[in-house]
C-alpha cells in the first residue's frame, strides 16, 4: 500500500504539473494570437496615415487615417497594463491586455516629422507573469501628407 | 525471479500494479503529447497565415507597380486589367482612368495555399498630378496686398510680404528672406515669419497702428552660420515692431528685440536676441506642355513647343470670339516673334463653362470674366518675361504685368482659378472673387479682392517634376 502511495502521489504531481504546463501554453497562445492581430491592426492603420500629430509620445500615437478606404482619426494610448484604441474621439476600446511596457511607439525622423514607425508590443501571458512575449513591426507611412 | 518472491506478491495482491502505473503513465504522455500537438498546429497555422497575410500585401504591391509601369510604358493610356504572379503568390490589378488626369489602381494580391492559410488583401492606389500648390498666393519676391482686400489661406513670399491697411490674410505668412509689413487695422489670423529685415527701418517685423498678428511673430535669419553671433548679423536690423494698438497673440522670438507700444500677449513670452534659422526659399513649381496631357478632342493648339506662328494670338481671339458664351477645354498659344501687351490674349467677358487651361508665351489680360460651372478649374499659365525695367502698375491696362486680372473678374466657388506667372507680374485689381492660387514673380492685389485657397488646384497636371504620383494608398476589405 505504501508503494501504491507514493506512485500515486508521483502521478498526482505529474498530473498537476501537465495541467499547469497545459494552462500556461495554452495562455501564451492565446496572448500571441491577440498580439498579432492588434499588431497587424495597428501596422495597417500606421502605414495608411496621412499626418501624426506632433502630441503623440511613445505611449500614444494620433494619427489620421483611413478604415476601408475612409478617412478616420484614430488614438492608440498605451496605460498601465491595457492599450485602447479611440476612432473619431469614440470612446477608447481596450485592445490589449497585460502590457509590460507602455513605450510602443518610436518615430523617425522625429514626432513633428513621421516618416516610419516602430512599433514594439510587449505582453506578459496570464499565469506566467515572469514570461514576456514581444512583437515588433517596423512600418513607413504612405499616405504622408496626401490629406 | 523464486518462488518465494512469486507467492509473496500473489499473497499481497500486487501482480497488477505495474500494468496500471503503465497505463496511467501512457496516459499522462498521451495528455501532454496531444496538448503539443494541438498548440504546435495552432502555432504553426497562426505562423502560416500570418507570414500569407503579409505575403499577399506584398504581392497587392508588386501589382500596383506592374500597373504604374504599365501606365509609365503606354504614356498613360493604360487602362483595364491585367494580373500576374511572383515567387509568393498571384495578383489582378484594374486600372481606372478619373477625371483631371487621375488613375485608379485595385489591386488584389493572393497568397499561400492550403485550407486556412490562403490570404488576399485589396489594395487601392490613386494616382495624381504632383502636389504643387499650397498656398493661397506665392511670390518669388513680393506680395502686396491693399485696400480691404480678404485672403484666405496661407501666403508666402521668398522676399518680402506687405499687408496693407484694413486687409486681411486668414491664414500665416511667410517672408523666406525678406520682412513682413502689416499696415493700419491689417490683420493676420495666422503666423508671421521673416526671414531678412526692411534695410531702410531695420524691422524684420513691423505691425503697424492697430494692426493684429493672432498668432506667433518669428524673425529669423537667413542661413546663420553659428548660434552664437547668428552668422555676425546686426540685432539691430532684426526688430519687431509693434505700434500702439498693434497686437501679437502668440509669443515673439527675434534676433533683435521688441520695439513700439504694442502689445504681446496674454500670456506672450518675447525671446529676444535668439538666433533661429530662416525658412528655405522655395521654388516655383515646375510646368511642363506636354500635349498628352489634355484631352484630344478639347484641345487647341496655335502653335507647338517647337513653332511659333505669327497668328497664334490673333486665332485664339477668333475662336474665343465665336464661344465667348461658353469657353472651355485646353489651349495652346505660342505666338512668334516679339510679343507685348500689344499682342497679349484678352479673356474679356468670357464665361467659363468647364475645365478651361490656357498656357501661352504671351500676357494675358481680362476686364471681367464669369462662369457657368458646377466643378470647373480655369488653369492660367503664361511664361511672358516683361522687359527688364518695366512696371507693372494697376491702374494702367496696357502696363507690363503679365497676367492683369481687373473688374469682376468673379467665378463662382463653383471654378477654382489657378494663376501662374513665374517670370512676371500678376495684378488683380476692383472687386475680384476668387478661389483657387495665385503664384507668380510677384503679385499685386487691389481693391477689395476676396481671394480664397481652393485645394482643387493643389495638383494640376504638368506642375510639378512628374506627370502622376501617387497621391492616395489604400488598403480595402478584399
Amino acid at each position: 500500500m505504501a508503494l501504491l502511495g507514493v506512485v500515486l502521489g508521483a502521478l498526482l504531481t505529474v498530473f498537476e504539473s501537465v495541467q499547469r504546463s497545459a494552462a500556461f501554453v495554452q495562455n501564451r497562445s492565446e496572448a500571441l494570437d491577440s498580439m498579432r492581430v492588434v499588431v497587424d491592426e495597428m501596422t495597417k492603420e500606421i502605414r495608411q496615415a496621412t499626418s501624426v500629430s506632433p502630441s503623440s509620445t511613445a505611449s500614444m500615437i494620433d494619427m489620421n487615417t483611413y478604415v476601408l478606404g475612409i478617412s478616420k482619426h484614430i488614438v492608440y494610448q498605451a496605460s498601465g497594463s491595457t492599450l485602447t484604441r479611440s476612432v473619431q474621439g469614440g470612446a477608447a476600446v481596450a485592445v490589449q491586455t497585460r502590457l509590460t511596457s507602455t513605450d510602443l511607439f518610436t518615430y523617425t525622423d522625429s514626432v513633428s516629422n513621421v516618416e516610419l514607425v516602430a512599433l514594439t508590443l510587449s505582453v506578459n501571458p496570464l499565469n506566467r507573469p515572469d514570461t514576456t512575449l514581444v512583437l515588433t513591426s517596423e512600418v513607413r507611412l504612405r499616405n504622408r501628407g496626401s490629406a | 525471479m523464486t518462488i518465494y518472491t512469486i507467492m509473496h506478491r500473489i499473497r499481497a495482491e500486487e501482480s497488477g500494479i505495474a500494468m496500471i502505473i503503465a497505463v496511467v503513465l501512457l496516459g499522462v504522455m498521451a495528455t501532454l503529447m496531444a496538448l503539443v500537438m494541438t498548440v504546435s498546429i495552432h502555432t504553426n497555422f497562426a505562423t502560416g497565415h500570418g507570414r500569407s497575410w503579409v505575403q499577399a500585401l506584398h504581392v497587392g504591391e508588386a501589382g500596383v507597380n506592374k500597373a504604374i509601369a504599365k501606365l509609365q510604358e503606354t504614356g498613360g493610356s493604360f487602362s483595364g486589367s491585367l494580373t500576374g504572379s511572383t515567387t509568393e503568390g498571384t495578383y489582378s490589378v484594374t486600372v481606372t482612368h478619373q477625371t483631371r488626369n487621375r488613375f485608379q489602381i485595385d489591386a488584389t494580391g493572393t497568397a499561400g495555399g492550403g485550407a486556412g492559410l490562403v490570404a488576399t488583401r485589396k489594395l487601392r492606389v490613386t494616382m495624381a498630378p504632383p502636389s504643387s500648390f499650397k498656398y493661397a498666393l506665392y511670390s518669388q519676391t513680393i506680395v502686396d496686398t491693399k485696400n480691404n482686400d480678404l485672403i484666405t489661406g496661407d501666403v508666402w513670399a521668398n522676399q518680402n510680404i506687405i499687408v496693407d491697411a484694413n486687409d486681411t490674410v486668414t491664414g500665416s505668412v511667410t517672408a523666406a528672406t525678406g520682412y513682413v509689413q502689416v499696415n493700419n487695422g491689417g490683420h493676420v489670423t495666422g503666423d508671421a515669419w521673416s526671414g531678412g529685415f526692411d534695410p531702410s527701418s531695420g524691422q524684420a517685423i513691423y505691425l503697424s497702428t492697430n494692426a493684429t498678428l493672432d498668432g506667433t511673430a518669428k524673425a529669423s535669419v537667413t542661413a546663420p552660420t553659428d548660434p552664437v553671433t547668428c552668422g555676425g548679423e546686426n540685432q539691430s536690423n532684426y526688430k519687431v515692431r509693434l505700434d500702439n494698438g498693434a497686437h501679437i497673440g502668440g509669443n515673439v522670438t527675434t534676433w533683435g528685440t521688441k520695439t513700439g507700444g504694442g502689445t504681446v500677449g496674454p500670456p506672450g513670452i518675447v525671446t529676444s536676441n535668439l538666433c533661429t534659422a530662416a525658412p528655405a526659399t522655395q521654388p516655383m513649381p515646375v510646368f511642363t506642355y506636354a500635349p498628352s496631357n489634355y484631352d484630344p478632342a478639347t484641345l487647341h493648339e496655335y502653335g507647338t513647343a517647337a513653332t511659333s506662328p505669327a497668328t497664334a494670338v490673333s486665332d485664339f481671339q477668333t475662336y474665343v470670339g465665336a464661344h465667348k458664351s461658353a469657353l472651355s477645354g485646353t489651349f495652346f498659344v505660342n505666338q512668334s516673334g516679339t510679343v507685348n501687351q500689344g499682342v497679349r490674349l484678352d479673356l474679356s467677358g468670357v464665361t467659363l463653362t468647364n475645365d478651361l487651361t490656357i498656357v501661352t508665351n504671351t500676357p494675358i489680360f481680362t476686364n471681367g470674366m464669369t462662369d457657368n460651372t458646377s466643378d470647373a478649374i480655369l488653369t492660367l499659365v503664361s511664361t511672358y518675361k516683361p522687359p527688364a525695367g518695366s512696371t507693372c502698375d494697376l491702374n494702367q491696362d496696357s502696363s507690363e504685368c503679365t497676367i492683369h486680372l481687373k473688374n469682376n473678374f468673379q467665378p463662382t466657388d463653383k471654378t477654382a482659378v489657378l494663376v501662374y506667372s513665374p517670370y512676371g507680374p500678376v495684378a488683380v485689381k476692383n472687386n475680384q472673387i476668387q478661389f483657387g492660387a495665385i503664384y507668380a514673380d510677384s503679385i499685386e492685389i487691389k481693391n477689395n479682392q476676396s481671394m480664397t485657397y481652393d485645394p482643387r488646384v493643389e495638383r494640376v497636371v504638368g506642375f510639378g517634376p512628374e506627370t502622376a504620383t501617387i497621391q492616395t494608398w489604400l488598403e480595402l476589405a478584399p
